[in-house]
């Protein structure tokens, strides 16, 4: 099982969910973040030199995943995702090395 | 990196030679920290040049400040579940040491409940805008 973290712009999350429906993915976590990537957010100048980061709002969606649907995940978002400017995101991939699905004490892939 | 990614065993996971002779890989840095030491922290992180970006969530918890440090209005709770902010960042895993150096000296105040930094493997990152992969990606 394979935990994919994905970072992406809040406007995007409906498309993205409904992508993932027509891969019979169900099941994700979604957070409101703020963060800031390569550009620093955007860099503002101030009377002269000053400059703030600022972190921009994003949301970020959770969802493990069996091994062998992550190449399928990844270019599914990847695809529903992409503007072409920068400020897309990124995903993560991390391993996960067991689950429980809580009502029934179900374990591993089968608590998906 | 396109010859690399082709390279795939086609679960989107990168075998780890992928990520270059120096055998460079990414680890998630997730921290816990005083909401009121983000700034500080994003700042000497940025100085360095050392992360490509980073997420904050505000989060809520309790560790081992529960024992009643947490006082409001004069009087001292227990068992409350305290604001911190999660910061999480991917770096390569060469600039672990630094960042960790960097982030516990910023975020200390040397009272209970400074927080904690958490470090997890990650196998595979992407770029959504451009599809890089790997440390490329970051």
């Amino acid at each position: 099982m394979k935990l994919v973290t994905c970072i992406v712009r809040p406007e995007k999350l409906d498309t993205i969910k409904e992508a993932l429906d027509t891969l019979h993915i169900v099941g994700m976590t979604v957070s409101d973040v703020r963060g800031f990537g390569r550009q620093k957010g955007q860099v503002e100048h101030y009377r002269g030199g000053t400059y703030t980061i600022n972190f921009i709002s994003k949301v970020k969606i959770d969802l493990v995943v069996q091994d062998e649907d992550v190449a399928k995940v990844l270019s599914t978002i990847g695809d529903a995702a992409r503007t072409g400017n920068v400020g897309d995101g990124k995903i993560f991939v991390l391993d996960v090395e067991n689950a429980m699905r809580i009502r029934t004490g179900e374990k591993g892939t089968s608590a998906l | 990196m396109s010859m690399i990614i082709e390279k795939g065993n086609g679960t989107g996971v990168l075998p780890p030679e992928t990520f270059g002779r120096s055998r460079r890989s990414l680890k998630l840095v997730s921290c816990i920290l005083r909401t009121e030491k983000l700034d500080a922290v994003t700042q000497s992180l940025n100085k360095l040049n050392l992360v490509g970006g980073m997420t904050v969530t505000n989060v809520r918890g309790v560790g081992h400040e529960k024992e009643n440090f947490e006082l409001y209005r004069g009087r001292s709770y227990s068992g409350n579940f305290v604001s911190r902010v999660k910061v999480e960042l991917v770096i390569e895993s060469d600039d672990l040491d630094q960042v960790m150096k960097i982030i516990g000296s910023e975020a200390k105040t040397e009272s209970v409940g400074d927080g904690k930094i958490f470090v997890l493997n990650v196998i595979n990152a992407m770029r959504i805008r451009t599809s890089e992969k790997g440390v490329d990606a970051l």
